[in-house]
């Protein structure tokens, strides 16, 4: 079975809204994410985006390195599981990275998760 | 007074599932074994999609289990091997499925190859590079399903708790290898369609630390011997074994520290061993069975439900 076959009906999307840490600005306009830093933009699908957010929180940001679908990075610095910074990360150059405390980034995408649902996200599980 | 089983609500999405919990006996119970249908667990209405769940542990490593009916939307650096079996869930249109993963760069996230293999074998996530399940070339096309077009599948990861000295992917001499063996099937797994894994990877730095596991292959093999013992993965202190058999020898295995197992096809019936070597009870496992074995404690395979060769994984300390 094709999990593309059957699709969603399109959500209901508001209007843009926006988030930012430090240098790094993220906008979600419609079904896409936008993702900006350091003069890099980078961007996905707002449904990704909102699940790889989910989860990177449901992990308590403890998986080490992840990548996101457009090269947005989020890095548990040091030990992968205790380690106490996060990095935030475009890949590519020119480089685009900012470190911050883990709890700060865990406020910050706990509340960008919050604000950027719309109406009718569901988080499936 | 005979307790009756409650009967546990069941997630849609699992809902196709063959979920038959094993038994143990109670004097099984009473030296410290336990037991734990895995895929009863997974099917749990209230269990995060993505989430890995550690249900067991041995020294430095784990096994996790995961359940998904989306793709996964970002690829992970791990900070040590990870064997990933995407584990059968006993309906045949699901077993059925491609699993394909990639491997990337780490720092470039370039693609550097793919496995595309079946449910039911073992791929190496090796560390130092990204490995990305259900990764898509063209991600803005997917719509992700809903309502009936919902499926899970149940995976499972053999993984470090953190960094590891040994990472068996940096050997040598490998656990997993990029071949597809050739082997004559076992009558007691004719009914088995086994898809053939493949590792694509014209990268020279993905294949040389990529590996896949045959666990079918070997698992159905005609010329395997009953209660042989093949490492199938390492990881840290740790390794994971599969033991096929009917019955036959009835050889006993016990390990020094904790250890599990896992039934991963067929029924097999167990007599429990004490640390004197004496019996203690007894297990009758089925697929996806996760049995807790105390230290020191053993078990011996004394034959099959059904009659056919069954196969157990056996995650223990090394000897």
């Amino acid at each position: 079975m094709n999990a593309t076959a059957v699709a969603a009906k399109d959500p209901k999307f508001e209007g843009p809204v926006k988030a930012s840490l430090g240098g790094f600005s993220f906008e979600r306009r419609g079904a896409e994410v936008t993702i900006q830093a350091g003069g890099r933009t980078t961007g996905l699908s707002s449904h990704m985006f909102m699940r790889t957010i989910y989860r990177m929180l449901a992990h308590g940001l403890a998986l080490g390195k992840s990548i996101f679908y457009g090269g947005f990075c989020l890095h548990n610095l040091g030990d992968p599981v205790q380690g106490q910074e996060v990095k935030f990360s475009i890949l590519g150059s020119p480089t685009a990275e900012e470190v911050f405390p883990k709890e700060e980034v865990r406020r910050f995408l706990t509340q960008m998760y919050e604000d950027f649902k719309w109406d009718g996200y569901e988080e499936w599980y | 007074m005979e307790l009756q089983k409650q009967e546990l609500p069941i997630h849609p999405a699992c809902r196709v599932w063959s979920i038959r919990p094993g038994r143990l006996s109670a004097e099984g119970r009473r030296t410290g074994f336990s037991l734990l249908n895995i895929r009863e667990w997974a099917s749990n209405p209230k269990l995060l999609e993505h989430r890995l769940t550690i249900l067991a542990e041995v020294r430095d490593a784990v096994i996790e289990f995961v359940t998904a009916s989306e793709p996964l939307y970002f690829g992970h650096v791990n900070y040590g091997d990870e064997y990933n079996l995407v584990f059968p869930t006993g309906h045949h249109g699901i077993d059925a499925i491609e699993v394909r993963t990639a491997l990337l760069d780490a720092d470039t996230a370039e693609v550097l190859g793919f496995y595309s293999g079946g449910v039911g074998d073992i791929i190496v996530h090796p560390v130092g590079l990204c490995h990305w399940p259900g990764y898509m070339s063209k991600p803005e096309f997917f719509r992700p399903p809903s309502g009936p077009a919902r499926f899970r599948i149940l995976s499972m990861v053999y993984c470090s708790k953190g960094a590891v000295k040994y990472n068996d992917s940096a050997q040598e001499k490998k656990t997993a290898g990029l071949e597809w063996p050739s082997f004559e099937v076992h009558p007691d797994f004719a009914d088995w369609k086994i898809r053939e894994c493949k590792a694509d990877f014209p990268s020279e730095k993905a294949r040389k630390r990529a590996g896949f596991v045959p666990l079918r292959a070997l698992v159905a093999d005609k010329n395997r011997k009953e209660d042989e013992i093949t490492t199938v993965g390492r990881v840290g202190e740790t390794r994971w074994d599969l033991i096929v058999s009917a019955g036959g020898p009835k050889k006993a295995f016990a390990s020094g520290g904790r250890s599990y197992l896992i039934g991963y096809a067929g029924q097999p019936r167990l007599e429990l061993l004490a640390p004197d070597g004496a019996p203690c009870g007894t297990a009758d496992l089925e697929e996806a069975d996760l049995l807790e074995i105390p230290a020191s404690c053993g078990f011996r395979i004394t034959g099959t439900g059904n009659g056919k060769r069954s196969a157990i994984l056996w995650f223990r300390e090394n000897p």
